[in-house]
């Protein structure tokens, strides 16, 4: 089994990263990995993947890229896997495989990252609400699954384990919240004594010609990986997650870096249709803010983009805004805990946030014509909340509001929407306040939507209607 | 809310004059020693027509009612 690295070693290992990133995004998160990296990314074919390499003490960079979902390390990667014809001969080859791949380095890389981990576990107060967030994950999960009917399927995206029963021991310090109670016994055993480590393969597998499902796949992996380190199989309670991703021909095999998404870090109260911080962060990056910008988000709800965006570009001054007395408290609470997550950070002075909420009506915004430098925000989805009937009366007399407030020639704005229909059809009417810029495809909780780029004309809006 | 959003607030009370309602008039209840750079609790009024609008927990509520909109 893997053992510690020796002192003075870890420093020269490298490793090929593997992020997940929210589909259309992948341009900006190379883009982010460069600016913060200063690495060159490969983005994969396999949509919502970007790679890169980075010296292995570059990890805790790695780990706050604001683009990036999930993070893995690469043991290694296939770019054209040429499968056997049967289905037996396949999946005995991908069990062939295991013992022919280079696992040390990147066992060492899955190592130093458990070590990041510990401290972060450390450093963190036991948190309540860390539970509250995972039961509220899985409602927001359940959701999504309602919504998949409407999506394409076109990935066999089954996580598939090759694991058995549940370990005895409940006592797993990879879980959020755990505390920092660690018995002298555990940390002798991390040094010294080779644990029995604990594993599971997920796999993931797209494309129509393959001979076997990923279930069967993950199935015969994880034998193989059972055997040829002596692992024990734990669906649940894993120490190490290898991860089997097929696309195609394409073949990666990684060893997972993150346990829980990245992208729900800055919310602790969610709302009905929170949107990822990743995505988040990625509209706000196409707006390309610049130091003093006036930035609102007229349309909150828990305010995920207010947040991410005073949290990424302190220089420039946000403003959230929503007029459902909820969405508004939600938002208000989230930047309570972030404060207070900064306050636990900084001994003495917390220096506070940029930003500021206010509850008003998108119609009829109590904003003064021409001051505002961007809007980005996430309008609301017929499916989701609202109806289609609404959107066709709203969105007009949204992107006229925005308009006004938005400063002519130099401001922008970046908005989502799945009633790319509606957006459509209002923006055709507004063609002398917003110009069409890009336009990214994203994927929303399985729907299909959009964020338009518009840029404001150097029209001049009307001053607010004195008459009526 | 923070003094540099009361420099974007304006009122959207129908029927002002053009370029009314603004700057909005920032009411809290007096406290000579400490000078207001974030008004937790308070109101906001407009200029021209003297409607207030509560401010609470820092947040001001800037929506007019039914008949107001």
């Amino acid at each position: 089994g893997p053992g510690v690295a020796p002192a003075g070693e870890d420093a020269e290992l490298a490793a090929v990263i593997g992020a997940t990133v929210p589909t259309g995004f992948e341009l900006m998160a190379a883009e982010e990995v460069q600016e913060k990296l200063g690495s060159a990314s490969r983005i994969s074919r396999d949509r919502g993947k970007i790679y890169f390499e980075v010296p292995a003490r570059g990890l805790p960079q790695v780990h706050r890229l604001r683009s990036v979902d999930n993070l893995f390390v690469v043991v290694q990667e296939f770019k054209d896997y040429q499968f056997k014809e049967t289905k037996e001969d396949a999946l005995k080859d991908l069990e062939d495989l295991v013992k022919k791949l280079p696992w040390t380095d990147p066992l060492k890389v899955w190592e130093l990252n458990n070590s990041l981990k510990k401290k972060k576990t450390k450093r963190k107060k036991h948190n309540p609400q860390s539970t509250v967030r995972k039961e509220k994950l899985n409602s927001d999960t359940e959701e999504k699954e309602a919504d998949q009917k409407d999506a394409k399927k076109e990935e066999d995206c089954a996580q598939d384990t090759a694991g058995v029963e549940p370990a005895d021991d409940a006592k797993d310090e990879l879980q959020a919240g755990a505390g920092t109670e660690t018995k002298t016994g555990d940390s002798r055993t991390n040094d010294g004594e080779a644990k029995v480590l604990k594993f599971r393969v997920t796999c993931n597998r797209a494309g129509d010609k393959h001979s076997f499902t990923s279930n069967e796949a993950a199935r015969d992996f994880g034998g193989a990986v059972q055997e040829h380190f002596q692992w024990k199989a734990d669906m649940t309670n894993f120490d190490v997650e290898v991860l089997l991703n097929i696309h195609n021909n394409e073949v990666v095999v990684g060893i997972a870096l993150t346990e829980e998404s990245l992208h729900r870090r800055n919310i602790t109260h969610f709302g009905p249709t929170t949107l990822r911080s990743t995505l988040a962060y990625g509209m706000l990056r196409l707006c390309d803010p610049q130091p003093t910008d006036i930035i609102i988000d007229p349309m909150c709800g828990t305010g995920a983009i207010p947040i991410e965006g005073a949290t990424e570009w302190p220089s420039c001054y946000h403003i959230a805004g929503d007029n459902n007395p909820q969405a508004v408290k939600r938002a208000a609470n989230n930047i309570c805990s972030l404060l207070k997550k900064n306050e636990n950070k900084e001994s003495s002075a917390s220096p506070g946030i940029p930003l500021d909420i206010i509850q008003w009506d998108i119609c009829n915004l109590p904003l003064r014509t021409g001051s505002v430098d961007i809007i980005v925000s996430d309008m609301p989805f017929g499916k989701r909340i609202g109806s289609k009937k609404k959107n066709w009366d709203l969105y007009p007399a949204c992107l006229t509001e925005m308009g006004r407030i938005c400063t002519p020639g130099t401001g922008r704005a970046v908005l989502l929407t799945q009633d790319k229909k509606c957006f459509a059809k209002a923006l055709s009417r507004l063609g002398h306040i917003w110009r069409r810029g890009q336009t990214v495809w994203v994927n929303v909780g399985g729907l299909h939507a959009a964020v338009y780029l518009l840029r404001r004309t150097w029209e001049r809006a009307e001053e607010k209607r004195s008459f009526w | 809310m923070k003094l540099l959003t009361h420099n974007l607030l304006c009122s959207n009370v129908r029927g002002l004059r053009p370029g009314g309602g603004f700057p909005l008039r920032i009411q809290v209840r007096a406290c000579p020693s400490v000078p207001a750079v974030e008004v937790l609790e308070g109101f906001l009024q407009c200029p021209d027509s003297g409607r207030q609008f509560p401010i609470s927990r820092g947040i001001p509520n800037m929506l007019l009612s039914e008949e107001e909109a």
